[in-house]
Parts: structure tokens; sequence; C-alpha cells
């Protein structure tokens, strides 16, 4: 099934990319005309200032919404099929809020302790914050993992991901409390989401944690589809559900751990994009579903970005909101379209 | 096969206790020393009183869930539940848990049984499709081959879930209630499928019911599991000369139950023995 909507699906969300792609790199804060695009993408400008800007900000933060968009997409698909609930998301595992207990916990310890212990260790700034999401991250990923190879039941794991992520929030909420308002503000705009903060260097790390990530979800369509029919059905005909468990939180913890903390946290993607590309394809079959909701991550991101860039044309709205607000209202008429009376998953 | 390899039972379990543990060394065991057997081609019934640990016996077998202690073995291989691929291919299961995933073909279901069989990338090294075809073929369900899994009625289900175990291509297919919730023809209609396919193939069929007219018509063996961890094993004509029925299916009820429950098997068996 959906084998007859993917050959027309995959072109189509191909073209789209494609243009949302250029798109990005054309429009953003400052005006560059189409004349000067053009001549900078056939290199033949002498315009310094196109050049930098496309090349130097535009390119990787198109690149990192590629990167983003896809892998939370990703995580999302593989959560709602490894839980059986249309509702799971990247972040049901906590791991976000992880990320942001370490960002938390860095910025306003910073702020109050100036110059102390943990500030002396790690450089305040955005490799400072980077690794501080990333460690934070990896202490709700071990801790799940470790939750996981004890407890029989998925549904276990998913209500203790959540328990962890409402807990390591009161921990943020409460640091927030007793933080002063600019401490607090820096710590905010970090959760509002900011992909334009990751450039060159930081690329070559998130790059390839993001491309091994989906590479594993690509191979595992086999035991995912299994999975669908339910954990005791995937067993029997052979699939070592606890094993696959494993690598799937496994997966899904490093790819949002490693987005979540260059970019910050941002919504809405995971658990939406998935949706998206099922009713595209009227199939939960992953050798179809999986290449789809990457591409429709990568282009739901991009053409977020594109959103964010255009209102004031000198102001840049937060990413975080803009993929709820612009992204929310598309996926519910696409969904609502698409389906008579069931989604493709229920639980 | 050669002579030496059809003499071992399809399966064969010793000194087998199967329960559930628990945390601090503590465990419910539901019945112990279970020296069991299964020939080629043989269908059994398991029967009991709910919570006498039909299931569970099944689920150990079909190393779902690990024994208390003793092993089971199929085709002189120990299964082990940690093993769970080499487990597929030696055996079969039919579940009642239901499925419930949109724009599933029954082609598409029923592949999947080819599971065990396939590589990392779900190509697999025989010829699938001619498999697939055949099974549905046996389930009488060939036309439905493009149908909507979840569009089909209860027993068009259980026939697609059976078609599944046939393709997975395992000397013995364990059942859990394959006829529960289904009408009389389907459930006929069922317990007449198990027959000729344990006839036709060779394959062993073990299933458990509640239905006990079905199971005695239709298998060479019963096993009749009482609470408290008491198994009986015989034909179905063997168990009906003696009051094993009444024995296993009695114990636990209370006094106004138990009247009735020996008349309704003094009836029972007053029609098989004027059939």
């Amino acid at each position: 099934m959906g084998t007859k909507r993917a050959a027309w699906v995959f072109p189509v969300l191909t073209g789209i990319l494609i243009l949302a792609f250029f798109g990005d790199l054309l429009f953003g804060s400052v005006r560059l005309s189409f004349q000067d695009f053009s001549d900078v993408m056939f290199g033949r400008s002498d315009n310094q200032n196109a050049g930098y800007i496309i090349w130097s900000l535009r390119f990787p933060k198109a690149i990192t919404a590629i990167l983003a968009g896809s892998g939370l997409a990703l995580c999302g698909l593989l959560m709602q099929t490894l839980f059986r609930n249309p509702l799971a998301g990247p972040f049901v595992l906590g791991v976000s809020s992880g990320a942001s207990l370490g960002v938390a916990l860095l910025v306003m310890a910073s702020s109050w302790f100036g110059g102390s212990a943990l500030v002396s260790v790690l450089p305040y700034g955005h490799w400072g914050m980077i690794i501080a999401a990333m460690a934070g991250a990896l202490a709700v990923m071990l801790f799940v993992m470790l939750v996981s190879s004890r407890v029989a039941d998925s549904v276990s794991i998913l209500i203790i991901g959540m328990m962890f992520g409402s807990a390591t929030g009161a921990i943020v909420s409460l640091l927030q409390y007793f933080s002063d308002p600019d401490t607090v503000k820096s710590f905010l705009v970090w959760t509002f989401g900011d992909i334009s903060a990751v450039t060159g260097p930081h690329l070559k790390l998130l790059t390839p944690l993001v491309l091994a990530g989906i590479f594993f979800g690509l191979i595992l369509q086999k035991p995912l589809n299994a999975l669908l029919l339910g954990e005791n059905h995937a067993r029997v005909i052979g699939v070592n559900v606890k094993r696959l468990r494993i690598i799937l939180i496994l997966i899904t913890s490093l790819l949002t751990g490693a987005i979540t903390a260059f970019t910050g946290p941002i919504g809405f993607i995971g658990i939406a994009v998935p949706h998206l590309a099922r009713a595209l394809l009227r199939s939960s079959d992953h050798r179809w579903v999986t290449p789809a909701s990457l591409m429709c991550g990568a282009i739901v991101m991009l053409i977020c970005d594109i959103i964010a860039q255009l209102p004031a044309y000198n102001q840049v709205l937060p990413i975080n909101t803009v993929t709820a607000l612009f992204g929310a209202p598309i996926v519910i008429w696409v969904i609502l379209r698409n389906r008579r009376g069931r989604t493709p998953i229920e639980s | 096969m050669s002579i030496a390899e059809s003499n071992i039972p399809v399966l064969e379990s010793h000194q087998l206790a199967i329960g559930y543990r628990y945390p601090q060394n503590q465990s419910l065991v539901l019945a112990r020393d279970l020296h069991l057997t299964i020939d080629r081609g043989q269908v059994i019934g398991l029967l009991g009183p709910n919570g006498s640990g039909k299931s569970t016996l099944l689920r150990t077998l079909a190393g779902l869930q690990p024994a208390i202690s003793g092993s089971v073995s199929v085709m002189g291989q120990i299964i082990r539940s940690n093993q769970v691929r080499q487990t597929a291919r030696m055996l079969s299961v039919v579940l009642t848990d239901r499925i419930d995933v949109n724009n599933l073909s029954v082609f598409q279901l029923v592949a999947m049984g080819r599971y065990p069989y396939s590589d990392w990338l779900g190509r697999s090294v025989c010829d699938d499709n001619n498999l697939i075809y055949t099974a549905l073929e046996q389930v009488r369900l060939r036309n439905y081959a493009s149908r909507n899994f979840n569009e089909l009625s209860d027993g068009e289900q259980q026939r697609t879930l059976i078609a599944k175990a046939l393709v997975q291509d395992t000397p013995l297919i364990i059942m859990d209630e394959p006829t529960a919730h289904l009408d009389l023809p389907n459930r006929i209609s069922i317990m007449k499928l198990l027959r000729t396919l344990a006839d036709d193939t060779g394959k062993s069929i073990l299933f458990s019911t509640h239905d006990l007219d079905m199971a005695i018509n239709n298998s060479d063996q019963l096993w009749l599991l009482k609470k408290g961890g008491v198994l009986m094993t015989g034909s179905p004509s063997e168990l009906m000369t003696g009051d094993a029925f009444e024995d296993t299916f009695i114990s636990g009820t209370d006094i106004a139950d138990q009247k009735n429950v020996s008349d309704y098997f003094l009836g029972l068996k007053k029609r098989k023995s004027g059939d």
C-alpha cells in the first residue's frame, strides 16, 4: 500500500525541498535581489556582501534547518511506532528537558557564582551552552536506558520519561524563580530555539551525528513495520523487541540531544511531521513513511525559517513559535482532508 | 527428513515448571513437573478453567516467557526466551492481541511471517510470494490479498493470522484461543481448517480453547489443565470415559455450580456416546 501514492509524493516532495532550500537562501533579514542571488549561486558575482550573507550565514542556517527538521521528524516517527501512540514525539523521553536543565544550570549558576567552579570549567558562550545541553541530555538518556533495561513494557518507559521531563522542568522553573531577570531572559532566548546560531564548526559535529541517526533509522524499517502490529506480534515473528527498543531510545536520545543542544528545543516538528507523512502516503509502511518524514521535516523547517525572517525584514521571529503557529494549522488541514475518521496509528 | 529425525517429537518439555517470578526471589508456580510431547501432525487442544494457567503454559512453550525451571525443546532444539529469531523459525504463534494498523493489506501482514528469514534490509532468500499465495490459498483467502486487514471480519482476520503462521514455515503452530470472539460458523470453519492443515501439511498444532465440543471433535489429544497445576493428557475418547473433565472443571467452583457443571458433562457424554 502507499506504493501508488509514493510515485508522485516523492517527486513532489523533492521539488518542494529544493525550492524551500533555495528560498531559505534567498529570503532573510537582508534583502537580496534575485539578480544578486543568482549571480552568487553561479559564482559570477563580485558582490562580497551578498556572497558572505549567502555562504557564511544563510547556507549553514539552511543546512541546520534540514538536519534539525529531518532529525526531529525521524525521532517523532520512531517514538510513535515504539510507543504505538500518536502523541509521542522526540521529547517524550525527557531528553530535551535534560538539555534544558543543563543550559539552565550553566546560565543561572554562572550568574550566581560569577567566575566560580562551573564557569571556569565550561566556556560560557555558544559552545558552553552546547556542552551543557549535551551533558544534560546524556544524563537523562543514560537514566532512561537504565530504566528501559529493567522495565518490561514500553508504556512504563513512556510514563517514566514524561515524569522525568516534568521533574526536570520543575527544577528549571525553580532555578528561574531564584534568578535575576537578565539571566532568566538569556535562558528563555535559548528555549525559543535558534538555528542561525549554528555555524560551520558546529555543523562539523552536528552533521555526522544526525546522518548517523538517520542511517540507523532507515535500516530499521523492517522491525519497525513488525512493531506496528504490537510488541507481542512482533516478538513471535522473531523481532528482538527489547533490543530494538533500546536501539530506538538510543537513536532518539542522541538525535534529540544533539539537535536540541545546538538549536534549542524545537517543538511541534517531531510530533506533527510523521502524521503529515502518513497522511500524504495513506500508509504506515516505514519503507515509505521514514523517507517521507525526513523530507517533510526538512521542508517544514525550511519554510518555518523563511516565515520567521519575513515579517519585519529586520526582526527575526523565534523559530519555535513559528513551527507551532504556522505548522499546526497546515497539518490539521492535511490530516482532516486526507482522513476518513481514523488516524494511521491508533492506540 | 530422515527417519531418525522424524522420530524426534515436534515438541518435548522436560521437568517444566511454569509461572511468574517476582523480585526478592519470590515466584508463583502455576504447574510443575510437566513432561509434555507433541508428535508430528498432531492437533492438540488445551482445556481448563479460567486462571488455570493455559495462556502461561502456551507462552512458556512458545518461549515468550521464561520457565521457572525445566526446558522445552522443539525438533530437539531447546527454546530460549532470549533467542527470539531462532525460536521464530521453530514455532509460530497466533495471538489474540488486536492488530490496529491502518492501510495494512492482508498480503503485507502475511508477508510479515517471513521476517525470521529475511536479512537486515528485509530481503528474503527464497521465493516468498509463492509461499504467501499458497498460504492464502490454504486458508481460503486467495482473493483477499489486497484487501485492508482492518476491514476484514473477525473470522477472516483470524484466517489471515493463521496464514502468517503458515508462511513462517515452522513444524509447530501454537494458538491462544483461536476461536474466541467468533460466531458458530466461523468457529467450525477455523477448527476444520486446523484439522485440515495438520493432516495436509504434517504440521503440529497446539491450541487453547473453552470450546469443549469442538476440541473433542477435532483434536488427536487433549491436555486438561486443572487449577493447582495438575495436567492430564489423553485422547478425547479416553478422557471421556473417566471423570477427567469433571475433575478439571469442577475444582474451585462453588457448590451450586459444581452440580451444574457435572450435569453438563453428563449430557455431553450422553450425546457423544450416541454419535
